[in-house]
């Protein structure tokens, strides 16, 4: 049966070559501005190198550090001292990383340059919560970190700019007029790590703007957490070991009192949920209330063009419907018909809409990611993008075949077969 | 003939209604989106106030005690905002550059501002005090950026031919002095101090940004070195800013060499000039997310227009084909062909002016709630008809080439063949 409605639909598209083929494009348009907008998601939300394990992993954005009295609240980042005490103790987790994230002119000690780039202080733990893949030389080690010694990893594209070449191990770069030797050379990470992401590394223990801060009570830095669980239902048990940290942290009776309101899982962040002024936890329904009226549009205006269609198209055909119906066709059978055969022009649409998807994103990445974000396979094709294609397309084809079906399937017979307009 | 058609878009209302309440639901959002980018762009045309082409940010560092070359207070009288003026001297003494200024918060495109109140200090009664944003800055910052009078007068000169230590906007002055000359007036900075401040000069309005409403505001001249002294005092001397103006001419490329070339002038003791970037490239990014979103909002028309395109060629192109008899008829009975393409036409049409009315009623409850951005451009007449009528216009074009290809069909129509389907 089947295979029948299968054999009309392509006949059908054939006969009509124009309307088929604006029937496809306009669902393919629709269903691929759809996914552009899911893809902006689905960058966000799933793990892809160097932040493979993003499932695994929870996020320390902000802390909050009120005085004793009340009166001097502030909402800001980890310490070293906060680090030290509250997250590196923790047992939990697989490993657990402290990153902040900078501005720095890197220099040659022979050459004096003069452009940023985007450094990051953090500490060996770093290279075990992200994977990346190092092409040169090794992490900055433990005992780098523990004495504080001035060490860096760096990108390959700036290994090249700088020595021109990929190997510049155990030479010397200039931070801010400091000699830091090279440990290791790793490949570039996209912009959309955005946790990950910088053209350096180094240990913060070499900084000492970031050693003994004495901020609020020693409570406030520039310092945020990323913790990698084993599983992700450890969530639960390290958000509530975090808790006692604190607790005991606070034991001490600073002068402030350290407030860690917020873990975000990577699914929180994705959301929009953020920790600046007070923090805020962003869910699916904050998150559709913004974004569905889109997507609802974006899907309403093509479907109303296909209704049109299908419905000029059944009506050409109402005199076959009849005869079927005469012959003993069910409605069920007629209104299957009809949907069936409007799913081969939404699927086909669909599959195009995909590959649309991925292209626009590539054309449209300045402004809707940024310019230099590098958009990688491994980011677009995972199954969250085909499971909301195939959603969306199924959806478009019920919206958009559903009305014309019921109505030719609940038409009289006499009427269908003389071909009247009621 | 209108009546005639009304007769024929009546009769086909079942195939109509889906074109036509796409039609309706796209002139809604599509004068919503004409009305959002006529503000944005009436907005971003409006002159500015000052001029960024060929002027660079300049960055400055200060060496740390812990640096090898780094210079013992011992070793020098001047103190950093001695050193910080000398640095500039060697950088305006460049031939290449045309000008260059200190200032504080004083920089477009940056998010580091200052705000102050002032009262005028000649009413005696009690005023309430307006917070404003202001700017402390040299008077070469004012050839730097090319800030005129409201003639269009270089503001430089009228600065250093008066007395005072107040240049203030031309918004300000009207707010002060409601179309009072503002020059050579005394203001304060609240009731409560003591000693007023001369106002030097009034500029032309100035706005922050391209998508912003100018709003009043007022600067604060350094006249002397020792201004710039005290606040390197307070604020430090590496983070005053400083902008240079490059001759024309001079090309982003030529930066790093003349950089190079001057290596030993960008330090004077343990000041130095760490980066220097181009405005123009701070801009990019001060105003990415609101360029961003205008893009967006343009794809989505575009989005609009296709999909009305693809509605009006599928909608009439199985019409035709349905009704080839009746249009094989009237060309046998003596329409030419133009007038069957007319026929069409005006059909097309006459459905998107019935949506008018409907739409017309939506407008009217948008502008009752004071949806629409009025704060930056006002709402007038004119700017209803430009967006309501850029909307009408926009879609009648779609439908009329959409409507092209099914009429250039009939045009091949054979009237003895139409009849045939008769």
């Amino acid at each position: 049966m089947f295979k029948q409605y299968f054999k009309q639909a392509i006949q059908m598209l054939k006969e009509n070559r124009l309307t088929s083929v604006v029937s496809i494009l306009g669902t393919a348009l629709s269903i691929a501005m759809i996914l552009v907008v899911i893809l902006q998601l689905q960058i966000r939300l799933v793990g892809f190198r160097p932040e493979s394990n993003r499932d695994r992993m929870l996020y320390i954005m902000g802390i909050r550090a009120d005085s004793q009295d009340n009166k001097n609240r502030n909402s800001t980042a980890m310490s070293d001292g906060v680090v030290k005490e509250c997250l590196y103790p923790l047992q939990t987790p697989e490993a657990v990383t402290a990153i902040t994230s900078s501005k720095a002119i890197i220099s040659l000690p022979d050459r004096q340059l003069f452009e940023e780039y985007v450094i990051k202080y953090t500490d060996p733990g770093f290279w075990k919560v992200f994977d990346f893949r190092f092409t040169a030389g090794k992490p900055f080690t433990d005992a780098d970190f523990s004495s504080g010694l001035p060490r860096v990893v760096i990108t390959n594209t700036l290994a090249r700019k700088l020595f021109g070449s990929e190997d510049p191990i155990g030479k010397e770069v200039m931070i801010g007029y400091v000699p830091h030797t090279v440990t290791g050379v790793v490949e570039d990470p996209t912009r959309a790590a955005n946790n990950a992401f910088a053209d350096v590394w180094a240990p913060y223990t070499s900084n000492t703007n970031y050693v003994n801060g004495r901020s609020c009570g020693g409570v406030c830095g520039s310092f945020q957490g990323v913790i990698l669980a084993r599983s992700a239902s450890d969530f639960e048990a390290i958000r509530s070991e975090i808790k006692q940290a604190v607790s005991r942290y606070n034991a001490a009776g600073r002068e402030f009192v350290l407030g860690i309101n917020f873990v975000f899982s990577r699914l929180d962040l994705a959301l929009g949920s953020n920790d600046m002024n007070g923090g805020i936890l962003r869910g699916w329904k904050e998150y559709l209330t913004e974004t569905a009226p889109l997507l609802l549009f974006l899907l309403l205006v093509p479907t109303l063009n296909l209704t049109g269609v299908v419905q000029s198209s059944v009506q050409k055909r109402r005199s076959e419907m009849g005869l079927r119906k005469a012959f003993g066709a069910t409605k069920g059978r007629l209104l299957t018909q009809v949907l069936c055969e409007n799913l081969i022009i939404t699927l086909i649409g669909g599959l195009i809409g995909i590959v649309l998807s991925v292209v626009l994103l590539q054309l449209c990445k300045s402004f809707l990611l940024t310019k230099e974000t590098a958009v990688t396979f491994e980011m677009l094709f995972k199954p969250v993008l085909f499971v909301a294609a195939l959603f969306f397309t199924l959806l478009l084809n019920l919206l958009s075949a559903g009305l014309p079906a019921i109505r030719i399937a609940r038409e009289q017979i006499v009427d269908a077969l003389k071909g009247k307009e009621k | 003939m209108i009546k005639h058609i009304l007769k024929i878009i009546w009769n086909q209302r079942r195939s109509n209604v889906w074109i036509f309440m796409e039609l309706l639901l796209v002139v809604a959002i599509l004068w919503v989106m004409m009305d959002s980018l006529y503000v944005d762009i009436r907005t971003y045309r409006t002159p500015l106030g000052f001029d960024i082409t060929n002027v660079y940010k300049v960055n400055f560092g200060k060496m740390s005690p812990d640096i090898p070359g780094y210079v013992p207070d011992e070793l020098h009288q001047s103190s950093d905002g001695e050193d910080l003026i000398r640095l500039v001297d060697n950088l305006r003494q460049n031939p290449q550059v045309e000008e260059a200024s200190l200032f504080y918060a004083a920089c477009p495109y940056s998010w580091n501002t200052s705000w102050n109140s002032l009262i005028q200090a000649e009413a005696d009664t009690a005023q309430k005090a307006n917070v404003f944003q202001y700017f402390r800055v040299q008077p070469a910052y004012y050839d730097v950026f090319r800030f005129t009078d409201q003639e269009g007068h270089p503001l430089r000169p009228i600065v250093e031919q008066h007395t005072g230590e107040i240049v203030v906007t031309a918004d300000m002055e009207r707010d002060f002095w409601n179309g009072q000359p503002g020059l050579g007036r005394q203001v304060r900075w609240s009731g409560t101090s003591t000693g007023s401040m001369t106002v030097a000069a009034v500029s032309a309005s100035i706005r922050r940004t391209e998508y912003d409403k100018s709003v009043p505001c007022f600067y604060n001249v350094w006249r002397s070195d020792k201004d710039v002294i005290d606040v390197a005092g307070w604020a430090q001397a590496q983070n005053i800013e400083c902008c240079i103006r490059m001759k024309d001419g001079f090309r982003a490329e030529e930066m790093e060499t003349l950089l190079q070339q001057m290596s030993d002038r960008l330090t004077v003791n343990n000041l130095y000039v760490s980066s220097v970037k181009p405005l123009q490239e701070m801009r990019a990014s001060f105003l990415k997310p609101r360029t961003d979103n205008l893009t967006k909002k343009c794809f989505l028309v575009g989005f609009m227009l296709v999909n009305v395109f693809f509605g009006i060629v599928g909608t009439f192109w199985l019409r035709t084909q349905y009704r080839r008899g009746e249009l094989g008829l009237r060309a046998a009975l003596g329409a030419s062909r133009s007038k069957l393409k007319q026929f069409m036409n005006v059909e097309g049409l006459s459905l998107l002016f019935f949506t008018v009315p409907l739409v017309l009623i939506f407008i009217a409850n948008v502008l009752y709630f004071d949806l629409p951005d009025t704060y930056r451009q006002p709402y007038t007449w004119w700017r209803f008809l430009a967006t309501f009528g850029s909307a009408l216009l926009l879609l009648a074009g779609m439908i009329w080439v959409g409507i092209w290809f099914p009429a250039r069909r009939i045009a091949k129509m054979d009237p003895a063949e139409s009849l045939h389907y008769e």
